[in-house]
């Protein structure tokens, strides 16, 4: 059926530029039509004690043609993140903004798409995907400008941990296991007891039970004793009084496979790790 | 009529062109439709400097003219937060947006533009992001060819900070300031020793916003009365020791937030001993 003639064109004008538009009937961008059996959905991915807040923002072009921000806030306060659905309208998505409350850059990756049945379905298609990426309170993710990133694009989120112990063991240390770690530096304090015996601190890049890194700064370590260690990639391997300077490879990149151990030769029950600090870039991989 | 002759040139066609496009009731592009009632917001964040913020904007009205719009702003340092700048919407749609920071280098002042309902409203509804990323003297960013980067995307500024020099006898600290991180590259510092006899032995400190230590890099070598020691902390410094310099190491990419700090202590420092020329050679980015 022939369309009929719109009521007022602006090529109606005969002394205007010899290009004109549409002003009535226009096309709406049809490529990101929302049906009302339609749900979004925000999966989001972080490690974020007491979890984080979002506010989503959308403008949905209504089917009768009007422009409709629609705001959705909400908080997942799972420490390492959740899935939130939300029902848009009827309409066309011009746009979606994502930004989170997350205190530091980069620690919140998060993925929007829209899917079929919502929350109570079993529909498990991934569905279209609009946004993925980290988004934080001044760095947002945006629908349709913002590139679909992977987890490990760009800089990661700056961490540093306070790890604890107990007398007598080694330390062994690791990331969370959705997390890829990029190590920056790792520093303990060794107090060994008045036992007489030759301590020689070592540290092992292990994954699957195998050694791949074992390295240490060849210093020995005796009863009564407090030294301080400083593993860190690029480090030349050195002491300077009661610091100690081992190198680990750089830049390497450890996921939930991989772990970091001391292993001390001459280890008595009573010795004593403390005030380790890791510093570590984190990435949440999944 | 055929589908042939559907697709053939029309004879009376003076360019022999086989497409031809429309000329009248042509559609507009939509994708950033503006209503009456949005703003054109733009947010900046340019923590430690004075910028000259650009705005070029290319709108289409609703009767199709093409109507550029140009805004400029001079913002002063944000710190921790942001500046906005509301620029009056009209009904149209937005051709192209381009944003440039005359005189600031790349990975000082970031900016974002949004389309946000509400003209000088208390909403604060996000709206459309339609760019973001460092816009800098020569290089600029712009809707819609620019992805949305975030502050920590791509290389941030290199930059040269100054620490002041303590009182005779002190050692120094520096603080990350509020807005920016620091990827430390250098660090350099003079240590000029008193006649005072002793031995001086210097340690370099890393601490995180809680205080916690999180290295403590030794020079390579101690210094004795009466002695001008250059001291040079960088990845890969080798633990040797040279005439009159003393090195140490840092960790490879070790990305410093605000409020962290770094400083020096030095064992058996004397009254009159002093510490100059202290400086950081960082890459700065605008970071939280």
């Amino acid at each position: 059926m022939p369309i009929p003639s719109p009521i007022f064109q602006a090529g109606d004008n005969p002394s205007g530029p010899e290009v004109t538009f549409q002003t009535q009937r226009i096309l709406p961008p049809s490529a990101i039509y929302v049906a009302l059996d339609d749900a979004l959905c925000l999966k989001a991915f972080y490690n974020i004690p007491g979890g984080t807040s979002f506010v989503v923002t959308l403008r949905l072009l209504r089917p009768d043609g009007i422009v409709m921000p629609q705001v959705f806030s909400f908080t997942i306060s799972n420490a390492f993140g959740g899935t939130q659905f939300f029902p848009p309208a009827e309409g066309f998505l011009l746009s979606a903004t994502i930004t989170s409350d997350a205190a530091n850059a980069r620690q919140c990756f998060v993925k929007l798409m829209v899917i079929r049945g919502g929350q109570t379905s079993q529909d498990q298609h991934p569905g279209q995907i609009f946004c993925q990426g980290y988004a934080g309170g001044l760095a947002y993710l945006s629908f349709p400008q913002s590139p679909i990133e992977s987890a490990l694009s760009g800089y990661g989120s700056q961490k540093n941990y306070t790890v604890g112990t107990t007398p007598g063991h080694d330390l062994s240390l690791g990331g969370p296991g959705f997390t890829t770690n990029r190590i920056e530096v790792i520093q303990f304090t060794l107090i060994t007891s008045a036992a007489v015996a030759n301590r020689i601190v070592h540290l092992h890049i292990l994954a699957n039970g195998f050694d791949y890194v074992f390295t240490w700064n060849g210093v020995t370590q005796t009863a009564g004793q407090t030294l301080v260690y400083n593993a860190a990639p690029g480090i030349q391997p050195f002491t300077s009084g009661v610091l100690n300077y081992t190198p680990l490879p750089s830049p390497w990149l450890l996921n939930n496979t991989w772990s970091i151990l001391t292993v001390t030769s001459g280890l008595d029950a009573a010795d004593q790790f403390s005030s380790v600090q890791v510093t570590t870039e984190e990435w949440i991989t999944g | 009529m055929s589908d042939q002759q559907l697709i053939s040139v029309p004879i009376d066609n003076e360019n022999r062109r086989s497409h031809r496009f429309a000329r009248q009731y042509v559609d507009p592009w939509t994708q950033a439709y503006v209503t009456q009632d949005d703003i054109i917001l733009v947010r900046v964040w340019t923590p430690l400097l004075t910028s000259t913020v650009n705005v070029s904007l290319r709108y289409q009205g609703v009767n199709g003219e093409i109507r550029p719009e140009f805004f400029t702003q001079s913002i002063g340092a944000t710190a921790s937060s942001f500046a906005t700048i509301k620029i009056q919407g009209s009904e149209g749609y937005l051709i192209s947006a381009t944003v440039e920071c005359p005189g600031t280098i790349r990975g000082q002042c970031f900016i974002s533009l949004e389309l946000q309902r509400g003209q000088g409203s208390q909403d604060a509804t996000f709206g459309q992001l339609l760019i973001s990323g460092y816009p800098g003297s020569n290089q600029r960013i712009g809707y819609p060819q620019t992805p949305c980067y975030s502050p920590l995307d791509g290389r941030g500024a290199m930059k040269s900070n100054i620490t002041g020099s303590p009182a005779a006898g002190a050692d120094w600290s520096q603080a990350v300031p509020s807005g920016v991180n620091w990827i430390l590259r250098s660090i350099g510092a003079q240590l000029v020793t008193s006649a005072s006899v002793a031995t001086r032995s210097v340690v370099l400190n890393i601490k995180d916003g809680g205080g916690n230590i999180i290295l403590q890099s030794a020079a390579s070598i101690t210094q004795a009365a009466s002695l001008t020691f250059e001291y040079s902390f960088f990845n890969g410094a080798f633990s040797a020791a040279g005439p009159a310099a003393a090195q140490g190491g840092l960790p490879a990419e070790f990305r410093l937030l605000a409020g962290w700090t770094i400083s020096v202590t030095t064992t058996n420092i004397q009254a009159g001993d002093q510490w100059s020329a202290i400086r950081q050679a960082v890459e700065e980015y605008v970071a939280t």
